[in-house]
């Protein structure tokens, strides 16, 4: 249990802190850079309707590409769309560098520079500043988000430490979904698909106007998936699924400077899936066929503030639920989650500050799988990020520091200190670098569970917590430069990453050999290091095109008698080609290619093509052709039988028809 | 638990007193925002309130020197229907004969009192007119930017700018709220 007496001497002296700092921006608020203006965005009306009034911003989000030190890549609703994808998992697919392999027809496994494991993340994965995370393995269940496409402004990743300042676990990235504000979605959409892996999707939104420019929607949607034909073992796929979620949101506009943000999601999902479970009389491996159901409710409110030309502050609180039944594993979290934060220009320089607090109440049934070690039922951890951006030489060169310091039920105090540069010698050219330390905590079942898991030996073996554990430590150095042209542009990235405290696996077997037991430990290292490289190029207004390239390399340095618990020494090479034709009358089509290479995942190196046409008929509707993983033919895209219980299925090509009605 | 809680609870209270205040005036940056909403709008109309080939200019035309000063750089170099942008900065002393070259009017919030002044001496041409404060259209103006999450949005009423012979693209009218003189 944590020592939280003197929290509230914390907190009163973070709210006079912020009360100073109000009152010395106000001294400064006249004195307004130009650059401030000079740095606006296009001026069609798209770019107008995303561009803050302030340069300031009260949420985790970012200002603008050219203004960010870090590799980041922006997906705009309007290549959501025309690409056909059907999901935030597979929209991932369409960012250079994203490593997203899917298990079977509902599950996925999704990271950035580093290996991607169906329950191991060091991925930050937001909707509207929101964390969405099981805290049980610290990662996310991306079939779990349902958010409709229609009404994402757009999604905002952040590949390597960038983002640390926005929260734990941030090691490899973060991910960020933005839904729309709700002046933005006052029509009204019915839409319903049909495919050769989906049996139907039918999803409808209701929007509207309240008073005083205030505005709300109410979504939904019903789903149910069809089973692939494949499976990895001599089994029935048993991948089929049904979703329902209603989710509604409403923007209170108390004035031009206070908004109150209210938005609730709700998740339930039944879906089939295969298990390898360790047989309970023999404890050999035993491939059983599970019906797996979540019960996802999400509830956040939010209030911006802006309190001067060049300040602001949001406080937000959000609650999370999730209740889940496998056949190995049962669980039922609520965490509360309190976040406020504040924005300041003054002069030149940005400061940016917040407090955060975390509590997860964490009930995990024992089952014959899975048994508490020492019955911890909560977690906590609370904490804040300080980061002040220096414009030394204004338009041309600014130095980014910042810390975030948390204290966690499970390893204490951590620090995330990270030092960025940003160097614009020409209004085309920009040099960005970082230099970062990145924490990842362990998760509860890393610290607080024991895990039977299946012998080829037919001894009885448990992966075993450990209350000791370190939280892993990720010391990063980064470099990028981007080059933007009107119609073309060049963005490149390099890392190199080296962690401490890396969490292994040691196994043990008892003297009379009846019993194997798998400790976490956390006394590896691990080095990564590779680069993204993305080119942009739009030789007509009617085709767009880009060509991205990423390879990354993982190599270990385990302690003697241990294994690595996440992936192992490979590496992974990615090329992805896309291109957006827009044709006569209201036609369409998108082309993705993606080329994946590597041993990362125990597979063979596959290539496989998307190809989406899409015709806009009239004002209200329209309609879609999508065809994925088309030419390659079935192919396993995950295969790291390691990894404890999955069996994956064969993806497969697969079409959908999409019908869109908007009125 | 309960005490941090109850801490915690304090600390939002106080922070809450600190979300009441007082109304923000509009920086460089939301007006070069609206400055290229504003050339967005002539863009996307067309009708007999401006005629290209008698006119040397398209001229958006405020009292507000900040938005003029700001508007001039950030729509230096366009152009609307082959005619290039002009600001033209209005005072009281030359509103009287300078207003009749103007194409588009903005009112802004500081701005008010000259605007109900305009009203009285009921001396506007044809022009489109747009505005930033409560009760602009309610008064007579064609279109009036608002705030919301930190960005500008913006209400048509599109009768109004019909009868000033301006007809606005469907497209524009979808993107803003679509104010009814019924409702007011």
């Amino acid at each position: 249990m944590l020592n939280l007496k003197h929290n509230h001497y914390y907190f009163s002296f973070l709210f006079v802190l912020s009360s100073q700092i109000f009152l010395v921006n106000a001294a400064y608020a006249e004195a307004e850079p130009a650059h401030l203006v000079d740095d606006l965005p296009d001026l069609d009306f798209d770019s107008l309707m995303a561009a803050d009034v302030q340069v300031t911003s009260a949420m985790k989000r970012l200002q603008n590409k050219s203004d960010t030190a870090a590799s980041i890549y922006v997906l705009t609703n309007e290549e959501i769309i025309q690409s056909g994808v059907t999901s935030v998992a597979q929209a991932l697919t369409l960012v250079p560098g994203m490593q997203v392999r899917k298990l079977d027809n509902n599950q996925w496994a999704i990271t950035t520079r580093s290996t991607a494991g169906r329950h191991s993340s060091k991925l930050l994965v937001m909707i509207d500043g929101q964390s969405i995370y099981n805290p049980g393995f610290a990662g996310v269940y991306w079939e779990a988000i349902n958010v409709p496409l229609y009404d994402i402004e757009r999604i905002e990743v952040i590949r390597g430490q960038g983002g640390l300042l926005w929260g734990s676990n941030a090691t490899n990235g973060v991910v960020h979904i933005i839904t729309k504000h709700t002046a933005d979605t006052r029509s009204n959409i019915v839409q319903v698909a049909t495919g050769t892996k989906q049996d139907y999707k039918a999803d409808f939104r209701v929007g509207g106007d309240l008073a005083n420019y205030s505005s709300f929607r109410v979504s939904g949607s019903v789903e149910e998936s069809d089973e692939s034909s494949k499976s990895q073992r001599n089994l029935s796929a048993h991948d089929d699924g049904e979703k329902q979620s209603l989710n509604g949101r409403v923007d209170f506009n108390v004035n031009d400077d206070l908004t109150l943000l209210t938005q609730v999601w709700y998740n339930n999902i039944e879906m089939g899936q295969n298990l390898r479970l360790a047989d309970i009389d023999t404890n050999l491996s035993s491939y059983v066929e599970d019906t797996y159901t979540l019960d996802y409710l999400q509830l956040m409110t939010r209030l911006d503030h802006r309190l001067s030309t060049d300040s602001n502050q949001m406080l937000q609180v959000s609650l999370s639920s999730q209740k889940g039944e496998q056949a190995y594993y049962r669980d039922n979290f609520l965490t509360t989650d309190i976040d406020y934060q504040m924005n300041t220009l003054i002069k030149d320089t940005q400061f940016d500050w917040g407090v955060n607090y975390r509590y997860s109440d964490v009930f995990i049934d024992e089952t014959d799988y899975f048994t508490s070690l020492s019955h911890v039922n909560h977690y906590e951890h609370f904490g804040g990020f300080v980061q002040v951006q220096f414009n030394i030489v204004p338009d041309k060169f600014k130095l980014i520091i910042g810390n975030r310091s948390e204290k966690n039920s499970f390893t204490g105090w951590e620090h995330q200190p990270i030092v960025r540069f940003l160097w614009t010698p020409t209004e085309k050219h920009t040099f960005w670098g970082a230099v970062s330390q990145g924490v990842r905590i362990p998760s509860f079942l890393e610290y607080n569970n024991i895990a039977r898991v299946n012998s080829s030996l037919g001894i009885r073996s448990d992966i075993i917590g450990n209350n000791d554990i370190e939280a892993e430590k990720s010391f990063s150095k980064e470099l990028g430069y981007r080059y933007d042209e009107d119609k073309w542009g060049v963005d490149i990235s390099l890392f190199h990453t080296k962690a401490r405290d890396v969490l292994v696996v040691e196994p043990s077997v008892n003297a009379d050999f009846s019993y194997i037991s798998y400790n976490f430990m956390s006394n590896a290292e691990l080095t990564t290091y590779g680069g993204e490289a993305v080119v942009n190029w739009q030789p007509h207004h009617q085709l767009s095109t880009e060509l991205g390239y990423s390879l990354t390399s993982y190599q270990y340095d385990l302690p003697t008698g241990s294994v690595a618990a996440i992936g192992y020494d490979s590496y992974m090479r990615q090329l992805v080609a896309k291109a957006n034709v827009a044709l006569i009358d209201n036609h369409q089509l998108s082309f993705i290619y993606r080329v994946e290479d590597g041993e990362a995942y125990d597979t063979k190196d596959y290539a496989v093509l998307d190809v989406s046409w899409r015709w806009q008929i009239n004002d209200m509707v329209s309609f879609s052709l999508t065809g994925n993983n088309l030419l390659y033919g079935k192919h396993v895209e995950y295969g790291n039988t390691s990894e404890a219980y999955t069996v994956v299925t064969f993806i497969e090509p697969s079409y959908l028809a999409q019908i869109t009605a908007t009125f | 638990m309960i005490l941090l809680l109850r801490k915690l609870t304090v600390v939002l209270v106080l922070l809450s007193f600190s979300f009441l205040s007082e109304k923000v005036i509009a920086n460089s940056r939301e007006d070069a925002i609206k400055s290229g909403f504003i050339y967005n709008f002539a863009r996307y109309s067309h009708g007999n309130w401006f005629n290209a080939s008698q006119q040397k200019s398209y001229n958006i035309c405020s009292f507000d020197f900040d938005f003029i000063t700001t508007a001039t750089n950030t729509l230096k170099s366009l152009s609307i229907d082959s005619r290039p942008v002009n600001l033209i900065l209005l005072t009281i002393d030359n509103e009287q004969s300078t207003i009749i070259n103007c194409h588009t009017l903005f009112i802004s919030k500081e701005d008010e009192l000259i605007w109900n002044t305009l009203l009285e001496n009921d001396t506007l041409p044809q022009i489109m007119l747009v505005g930033e404060f409560d009760d602009f259209l309610a008064s007579g103006g064609h279109i009036n930017f608002f705030i919301i999450s930190g960005k500008v949005r913006f209400e048509v009423a599109p009768t109004r700018l019909r009868e000033s012979g301006i007809k606005m693209s469907s497209k524009v009218l979808r993107l803003g709220r679509i104010y009814k003189e019924a409702d007011k």
